[in-house]
């Protein structure tokens, strides 16, 4: 059979179209270099051959020889397999990040290193103790006055401190609820990037099934998958929905008027977000937050929200989140209609009849979210729960320390002659029993021992000296707790602890030196946590740039490129004067003889 | 409690202060792991594994003669929580800090080993991809790297 007269041309055509085809998206590339987010494009190709049916003009010892090149798609060049490792370095990431910020909240109220805090107001009080306590001075105004003064000092501090960890408490908050700062507290953030997720999703589809790749949007559906993962755990899955010619070979046909088939494409994948948590037994559990294009609206995603919608800004420890995604079924794992709702409880409001139990949560080091939660759940103490030492893990220990040295002042002052009640509560919820209940939020200065009806304690029962209430609070501000060394008649001619261990215990501490044990169990967390950030951060830097060296734009290798399809786009022109000039001998030149 | 227990006590409560103090150790290595794999200072692998393969013969060590002593003060194959609930208010006391610090370095060593074997992945992962590209084969779209795949899949027919 002879050749069709122009066939060469036709594949001399389409090897100019693809290098400049190819050179376009060099160009976008080296565009976009910098552009945030931004994936290498690349064309994809294929050989254009002969396929069905063959010519019955076709003699059998002919050669077929295909007609080109035929452009596919403009790709993105991705792994997906760093996409995955990367999302799962930001979770872990996002977690010590914001376990940092908080931890060094609570080192801008407890590190004392470099400034005159409670420890130093507990030695200026022993120092007043050790000038006052010679009997000439025991009834002094003056000595007195200057140790109700250092008390006060000590109560103010301590009120302060606690002040101060209701703020950071607050903070820590606002970061997840938004409400009082300028900035979108995670929750909405969530919500916002779930519902572009889900907006986006039905844009590519619907791009994609008329022919149009929308790699842009691609992009910006992965930045937004990139930040939602440092929020919360996610997996994300592409997938092939129902086909919707019914043929369920995920490839779209063409049709011409006639019914025959004149093109195909492949069928576009739809895109899943799941959110792994674990159950109150421990399981690893899904909910999914964002599935493909299906319904309308807002059918396909899911949201976060505050259990109590007034919210927790007055008692953050109490906050409780529900995650609504979508239903499916648990045995066959199909969707369902209507929506599931996840509640991230905190662990005593879902304790009945087992305090402390942990609900539904994130596994440890997962996301910015969980960070928060332990922060304001967990108190490093309470069954269950002891697992990280959260705010209330600090405000308790300051408590312990308010209330124990309440206790121990109170105590001795009022087995001395003369002796009363100095450290009160100042809300007490009994005011004929002001002693009670005293916490680093209302420790203050009785109103009697201001007002001078109440004095310093003077001899006492085994010590007929006036300093001895004195000597004994001096001994109380070196002694450490438990300390069994004070003893008290129980009645029966028994001596007997004071102070048992069960009453003041302060891990073998003195007053002074155990805000230096809280500083120290804080720094010692903050180290430990600063250490797994760097270690964090610099793996998803690792992480980071290995998927720069796939999917980011290289200037070297778009250059050399761009050479090497300039010297293509020359050949397939060369080609077509080349073919012109054969077309030219067989016209012109052949079978000329005689004419 | 008679002396031969007091002392094994002792010794329990040292091998556990031993054992946070390896873990710890271990931990620091396996930071300092994914810190080189992270920078590609590949040649700093060998020797952080060689001083991690010591401290686990150290570790493995140690927890043989915690298990002897385990079994000697009658705390045979229980847990830390059930030896607290089983040791004595004094034992107690000295046990519960001492257990907490090592269930906090065995969180830190883990969480350390979790972040280097990632990296480590990562890069074991490019390697399959460059050997890939070497040999002409490919890696599929969820990343899974196929080394018999035929070199030239990218052949194919189109209609026209």
């Amino acid at each position: 059979m002879v050749r069709a007269t122009f066939a060469g041309f036709t594949t001399a055509i389409s090897a100019l179209q693809a290098n400049q085809k190819r050179l376009d998206i060099s160009g976008q590339n080296l565009s976009n270099m910098n552009t945030p987010g931004y994936t290498r494009q690349a064309l994809q190709v294929s050989s254009v051959n002969y396929t069905n049916p063959i010519s019955h003009y076709m003699n059998g010892t002919e050669v077929a020889v295909g007609f080109g090149v035929h452009m596919d798609k403009v790709t993105q060049i991705r792994d997906p397999y760093l996409d995955v490792q990367y999302r799962n370095q930001m979770d872990k990431s996002g977690y010590t990040d914001a376990m940092q910020s908080a931890l060094d909240r609570l080192s801008d109220i407890f590190d004392e290193s470099h400034i005159n805090g409670i420890h130093q107001a507990f030695l200026n009080i022993r120092s007043t103790l050790e000038n006052q306590h010679d009997p000439s001075k025991v009834n002094d105004a003056i000595f007195e006055s200057e140790l109700r003064s250092r008390m006060q000092t000590l109560a103010n501090l301590l009120n302060d401190a606690s002040n101060q960890l209701d703020a950071a408490e607050k903070i820590e908050y606002s970061k997840l609820d938004g409400r009082g700062t300028n900035e979108q507290g995670s929750v909405d953030q969530i919500n916002e990037i779930l519902r572009q997720i889900g907006s986006l999703n039905r844009q590519i589809k619907q791009n994609q099934i008329f022919g149009q790749q929308s790699l842009e949007l691609m992009d910006e559906r992965n930045v937004l998958l990139d930040e939602l993962s440092s929020y919360i755990p996610i997996e994300v899955t592409y997938y092939k929905d129902i086909d919707y010619d019914g043929n369920d070979d995920g490839i779209i046909y063409d049709y011409d008027s006639h019914g025959s088939i004149i093109g195909k494409r492949d069928w576009p994948d739809d895109l899943r977000v799941e959110m792994v948590y674990q159950d109150a037994n421990g399981a690893t559990q899904k909910l999914t937050l964002v599935e493909g294009t299906i319904g309308s609206e807002d059918d396909n995603y899911g949201k976060v929200s505050f259990k109590d919608e007034k919210g927790y800004l007055n008692d953050p420890t109490k906050t409780s989140l529900t995650f609504t995604g979508l239903t499916r079924d648990p045995a066959t794992g199909e969707l369902k209609p209507g929506k599931t709702a996840v509640e991230f409880d905190t662990p005593n409001s879902n304790a009945v009849g087992d305090p402390g139990k942990v609900g539904n949560h994130f596994a440890d080091n997962s996301g910015s979210i969980q960070a928060s939660l332990d922060m304001l759940w967990k108190d490093g103490m309470s069954a269950g729960i002891e697992d990280k030492r959260g705010y209330e893990y600090y405000r308790k220990e300051l408590d312990t320390l308010a209330s124990s040295f309440a206790k121990v002042v109170n105590t001795i002052n009022q087995l001395g002659e003369g002796g009363g009640i100095l450290l009160v509560n100042k809300n007490p919820a009994d005011p004929t029993k002001p002693d009670e209940g005293i916490t680093a939020a209302n420790i203050g200065i009785s109103v009697d021992w201001q007002g001078g009806t109440t004095h310093i304690g003077t001899s006492t029962d085994r010590n007929p000296d006036m300093n001895a209430t004195l000597l004994n609070l001096l001994e109380a501000m070196d002694a450490t707790y438990p300390y069994d060394k004070f003893l008290i008649d129980d009645g029966t001619g028994n001596n007997v602890p004071l102070f048992p261990a069960g009453d003041v215990n302060l891990k073998d501490n003195s007053f002074a030196d155990y805000m230096n044990h809280i500083s120290t169990i804080l720094a010692n967390d903050s180290f430990r946590n600063t250490e797994a950030l760097k270690t964090n951060v610099t793996v998803l830097n690792g992480i980071q740039n290995s998927r720069d060296s796939v999917s980011g734009v290289s200037l070297d290798e778009e250059a050399s490129n761009m050479m090497m399809y300039m010297s293509a786009y020359n050949a397939a022109s060369r080609l077509m004067t080349t073919l012109d000039q054969a077309l030219d001998v067989l016209i012109n030149s052949t079978g000329v003889v005689g004419r | 409690m008679n002396q031969t227990m007091q002392e094994s006590f002792e010794e329990f409560a040292a091998v556990i202060r031993d054992l946070t103090a390896v873990v710890s150790d271990i931990g620091k290595v396996e930071d300092a792991k994914a810190r080189a794999a992270s920078e590609k200072h590949h040649q700093l692998l060998d020797g952080y594994i060689q001083r991690e393969q010591a401290q686990i013969l150290r570790l493995r060590g140690l927890e043989q003669h915690r298990t002897r002593l385990a079994e000697t003060l009658g705390w045979n194959s229980l847990n830390f929580r059930q030896i607290l609930e089983a040791a004595s208010p004094e034992q107690k006391e000295v046990l519960k800090p001492l257990f907490v610090q090592l269930e906090e370095q065995l969180n830190q060593m883990q969480q350390a080993r979790k972040s280097s074997e990632q990296i480590i992945q990562v890069r074991l992962h490019e390697l399959q991809v460059a050997i890939a590209k070497q040999e002409g084969s490919s890696y599929d779209n969820v990343g899974n790297v196929n080394l018999n795949a035929p070199p030239h899949n990218k052949m194919k027919d189109t209609y026209i």
